[in-house]
């Protein structure tokens, strides 16, 4: 998905802003989001110097303290000192520094528990893709061409089932890694 | 075996479950509006479960210091919700076997408390309410993380499954540290009475789960249990030992605290907890007879906040001491 303001760049951050009890999602490129902030040129630096990673430890550190989250406007700072985040956004804001710490913690990446009533159907066709793939992976590797190209098929018949919220999936997914 | 003797070692099952709204700042980013707002949806919310009518609601702002503790020592309420008391609600359901906490650390902690080592049961109650609220409020959740919830900790099923143990023959074997090492290894921690970073009062223990992702809510309750069942088995072979080892020496150390519990004219809290083991382990070695449930009511009931709460007033160290030590007499059929 290409930036909503520029077009040229690809969003890599989403958020939703509520204003006045209306919720927008927003889909930004990492640009045109430190435009939004205060002192955009300053932030904009900070965060392009962050990407590039040739920031020094210490450099990065606070670097990374001065992000904050454009939902509740939490910076990375006061989660690093009290272990609490703002909102359910900031998750996605500050998603490449809590992978490693969430990874930390609990050893996994992929939530198995329970699911929302109103997503179940969705997360589970998720899951049985995910095993529809590891089938599909295991045939090819035992040199099982034609069960291979069966699994192929059930897998793009129940992708082209689920295309919209499939799709939507996806982008969340990059953001967490 | 277990089964029968269960409730010599484990006191009580408790299970936990963070849960915040999807569209409002999490409780320490939010303003007072955001605060009532989290309130009004979950009572409205638990006012169309089907038992609604038997849930209570309460706001810490409108409870006294000595109530709120009282709520604290029951276990109804966490310590950390009096932080918030001036935004905190609880609904307070089931026979206060469940309460929902708004506006903690998360805008909902929903709490099963339940005697005995019935961690699984309680685990399928909080479930049931959950999913009930569920049907009714959109929750923050991320199809990778799970439930999002304000500290990372937490993130996944949102779920803490615990159980309460005595352990009092593993803490005069000097034991705990090994057992304490047993159980990280298993994924679990352990900590004392009250939660994290309280001292282990009355050898009481808590065993919970660490981590909350990637890993089923039944996995969770299933590793507490069987990590409670061995910790269990553990006691009570420590306890044999004890006997083994010195009977009378144990006996009279144990029969000395009776003597006090039963006689005593003013019983510090801190004193009141060690006693209190002591004549828990004397009733469960057969030493003496006495009614295990009334103890455990009086593990919350014999605390500073409890005994001020039904005098209705504060009360100076000396005058509560006094009273504390009458009522466990009372509790224990003495005069």
């Amino acid at each position: 998905m290409l930036c909503e303001e520029c077009g040229k760049n690809p969003a890599t951050i989403h958020y939703t802003q509520v204003q006045n009890g209306v919720a927008t999602q927003m889909h930004l490129c990492a640009a045109c989001m430190a435009k939004r902030q205060k002192g955009s040129d300053t932030m904009s630096s900070l965060i392009s110097s962050l990407l590039s990673g040739i920031a020094g430890q210490q450099e990065e550190r606070e670097q990374q303290d001065q992000l904050r989250c454009p939902s509740c406007g939490m910076a990375y700072k006061r989660f690093r000192e009290t272990g609490l985040l703002g909102c359910a956004d900031c998750y996605k804001a500050f998603a490449d520094q809590l992978a490693p710490i969430l990874g930390r913690i609990h050893g996994r990446r992929q939530h198995v528990g329970h699911v929302p009533p109103a997503l179940r159907a969705r997360v589970s066709a998720e899951q049985e893709l995910e095993r529809l793939r590891r089938e599909m992976d295991e045939a090819v590797a035992r040199e099982e061409f034609e069960q291979a190209a069966k699994l192929r098929d059930q897998i793009r018949a129940l992708t082209a089932k689920q295309e919209p919220a499939g799709a939507m999936a996806k982008e969340g997914e990059t953001q967490h890694e | 075996m277990s089964e029968r003797m269960a409730d010599d070692v484990v006191l009580s099952s408790r299970v936990r479950l963070a849960r915040n709204y999807k569209d409002i700042p999490f409780p320490s980013m939010m303003n007072d509006v955001w605060a009532s707002e989290t309130i009004r949806r979950t009572s409205d919310a638990v006012a169309t479960l089907p038992d609604a009518a038997g849930y209570s609601f309460v706001r810490l702002a409108n409870l006294s210091k000595i109530q709120r503790q009282e709520m604290v020592e029951r276990h109804i309420i966490s310590r950390d919700l009096l932080r918030s008391a001036d935004v905190a609600a609880v609904l307070l359901g089931r026979e206060n076997t469940v309460s929902i906490m708004v506006n903690e650390e998360d805008h909902i902690r929903l709490q099963v408390l339940l005697p005995g080592a019935e961690v699984e049961q309680a685990a399928q109650i909080a479930r049931e309410v959950d999913d009930a609220l569920e049907t009714r409020v959109d929750y923050a959740f991320d199809d990778q993380l799970g439930y999002l919830t304000a500290c990372p900790t937490n993130t996944g099923s949102g779920m803490r499954a615990s159980q309460m143990l005595h352990l009092p023959a593993l803490t005069m074997q000097h034991q705990m540290g090994a057992v304490g090492q047993a159980v990280d290894k298993l994924g679990l921690t352990i900590r004392g009475l009250y939660g994290e970073g309280s001292e282990a009062g009355g050898d009481l223990y808590q065993i919970s789960n660490q981590v909350t992702l990637g890993r089923t809510e039944a996995e969770l309750a299933q590793a507490v249990r069987e990590t409670g069942n061995q910790l269990a088995d553990m006691e009570r072979r420590a306890r044999k030992m004890l006997l083994v080892k010195d009977r009378a020496g144990l006996e009279d150390r144990l029969m000395r605290s009776v003597g006090v519990m039963l006689y005593a004219r003013r019983l510090g809290e801190k004193e009141f907890m060690q006693r209190w083991s002591d004549v828990r382990l004397a009733g469960s070695l057969g030493l003496v007879q006495v009614d295990v449930q009334a103890l455990d009511q009086l593990l919350h009931s014999a605390q500073n906040g409890s005994i001020s709460c039904r005098a209705g007033r504060e009360m100076n160290a000396q005058e509560r001491d006094e009273v504390r030590a009458q009522y466990v007499r009372t509790a224990l059929g003495a005069h």
